[in-house]
């Protein structure tokens, strides 16, 4: 079976159904229309192309994209880095780096990262359309309070490690005698410094 | 399997006025109305069809077709024997408003089935419909960036002259892809996929279209059908350059590429 075909339609029908759940979504995707953002992941020899219309459609291309064109953008760069260009303020830093090198409109890029950050889905109100109101209220609200449960039970069961840790089976150290150790080893420093100060006055005097 | 003649008879038959429609041999003349009246009958559950019989890998087949088409936007595409539409809706996305895709067939049940199913989806503006012979295009010389015929060249009455066409209308750097029905590579494989194509398929066509004798058809035009190098070489003698295939699941469909230069 392709594997790659399989890979891009899973990722195509996941997109454009994340994006059909969020109803600010379309006219953020119109402003893309015809665009055309191109990643290269040399670390998978592959070249992926997301092509923006009404939709996404998300290729595999078997060809090297050749130079930008107009309306066009192409990143190269690893698999590893894509999660950082979730943050635009890291661009430049990777660029001079050497991980990302990219060509054409950069804008491109941005526009999409910032429409994925954006999204907004009321999940309530998606599950709402397939029950009730009422239904998707009282399992939203069950969620919430088994969050809350588990939030309060992992909380405890940490206090309770960290107690049987510390000062039980004592193996590891207690949260103030790493206070203590610290603030011991900042006046060690210190006391290096000085003593380096006037070890170093006391050679410049003899000569 | 016995019955078999060899691939590509048509080219090699002994006489010049018939052809091969499956494992029979006919006219030439009637090849073209009797693979009508196939696809007349199965038309209206084409796509059905298509999912069941291939488990819905046909669609993957299609995506690795138009990964290799170095389409852009404005792009002129002609998807021949283009049925019920497929690469021609997503090609009508990605060349956009400046683009144009030609959807063409010489099954008029077929293309009214297209037709109406990309208006439904909203693919208009772009995609025009023509009821086409592959053998004798009606368009200029020179006009398409890429042509596209997926499981379509098997019914052609005369492949070269279908290929020479297409050459003929391919802009000058402009590609030919021709997804197609073809030989396994494995042995074991093969004699899986014979039983399939002779014992389940017919069935399926007959529980689901109730037409047994159209998917028979089916199964005995892939074994008619040029093998991988041969369908190379043709496309080779009409012209086209830097020609290769990529076999898909094992050979059972292959996808072949040639440019124009």
């Amino acid at each position: 079976m392709p594997a790659v075909p399989l890979l891009t339609a899973t990722i195509e029908t996941a997109l454009n159904k994340v994006l059909s759940l969020d109803p600010d979504a379309a006219p953020k995707l119109s402003q893309l229309q015809g665009k055309r953002l191109i990643v290269e992941l040399d670390d998978l020899q592959q070249r992926f192309a997301l092509v923006f219309s009404s939709k996404v459609d998300v290729l595999a291309l078997a060809d090297a994209p050749g130079p930008a064109g107009d309306d066009e953008c192409i990143i190269k760069t690893r698999l590893s880095v894509l999660p950082s260009l979730r943050d635009t303020s890291q661009l430049t830093r990777l660029i001079k780096s050497g991980e990302l090198e990219v060509n054409g409109e950069l804008a491109i890029a941005q526009a999409f990262s910032g429409l994925l950050q954006s999204l907004n889905i009321d999940l309530e109100e998606q599950l709402a359309i397939r029950t009730n109101d009422v239904i998707a209220h009282e399992l939203f609200g069950l969620a919430a309070k088994a969050q809350a449960q588990l939030q309060k039970a992992g909380r405890k069961a940490e206090a309770i490690l960290g107690s049987a840790l510390t000062d039980e089976k004592q193996l590891a150290a207690h949260k103030l005698a790493v206070m203590h150790f610290s603030d011991q080893v900042s006046s060690l420093r210190d006391d290096a410094e000085r003593f380096e100060a006037r070890l170093e006055r006391l050679e410049r005097s003899k000569q | 399997m016995s019955e078999q003649q060899t691939p590509n008879s048509e080219e090699t038959s002994s006489s010049e006025q018939s052809t091969h429609f499956g494992f029979k041999t006919v006219d030439r003349t009637k090849k073209a109305s009797m693979v009508a009246g196939v696809f007349d009958s199965v038309a209206a559950k084409y796509d059905v069809m298509n999912d069941f019989m291939s488990m819905g890998i046909h669609r993957l087949w299609k995506r690795y077709t138009i990964d290799c088409s170095g389409i852009k936007s404005g792009h002129k595409v002609l998807d021949l024997a283009g049925g019920t539409g497929d690469l021609a809706a997503k090609f009508s996305r990605l060349v956009g408003p400046a683009g144009q895709v030609v959807l063409a067939d010489i099954n008029h049940s077929m293309l009214s089935v297209g037709r109406d199913k990309l208006r439904d989806k909203g693919v208009v503006g772009n995609v025009d419909y023509v009821q086409a012979n592959a053998e004798a295009l009606p368009f200029p010389d020179n006009h398409f960036d890429l042509v596209t015929m997926a499981f379509g060249l098997r019914n052609v009455t005369d492949k070269d002259k279908a290929l020479a066409s297409i050459f003929r209308i391919l802009k000058p750097g402009g590609r030919l892809l021709v997804l197609e029905f073809s030989k396994p590579t494995n042995e074991m494989l093969s004699k899986t996929y014979d039983w399939y194509s002779f014992n389940i398929l017919p069935t399926m066509g007959q529980l689901v279209a109730n037409d047994r004798e159209s998917y028979q058809y089916l199964a005995e035009s892939i074994r008619m059908h040029p093998d991988q190098d041969t369908l190379k070489s043709m496309f080779e003698n009409a012209g086209f350059e830097h020609c290769d295939y990529q076999n898909l699941t094992g050979g059972i469909v292959a996808l072949h590429r040639g440019y124009k230069f």
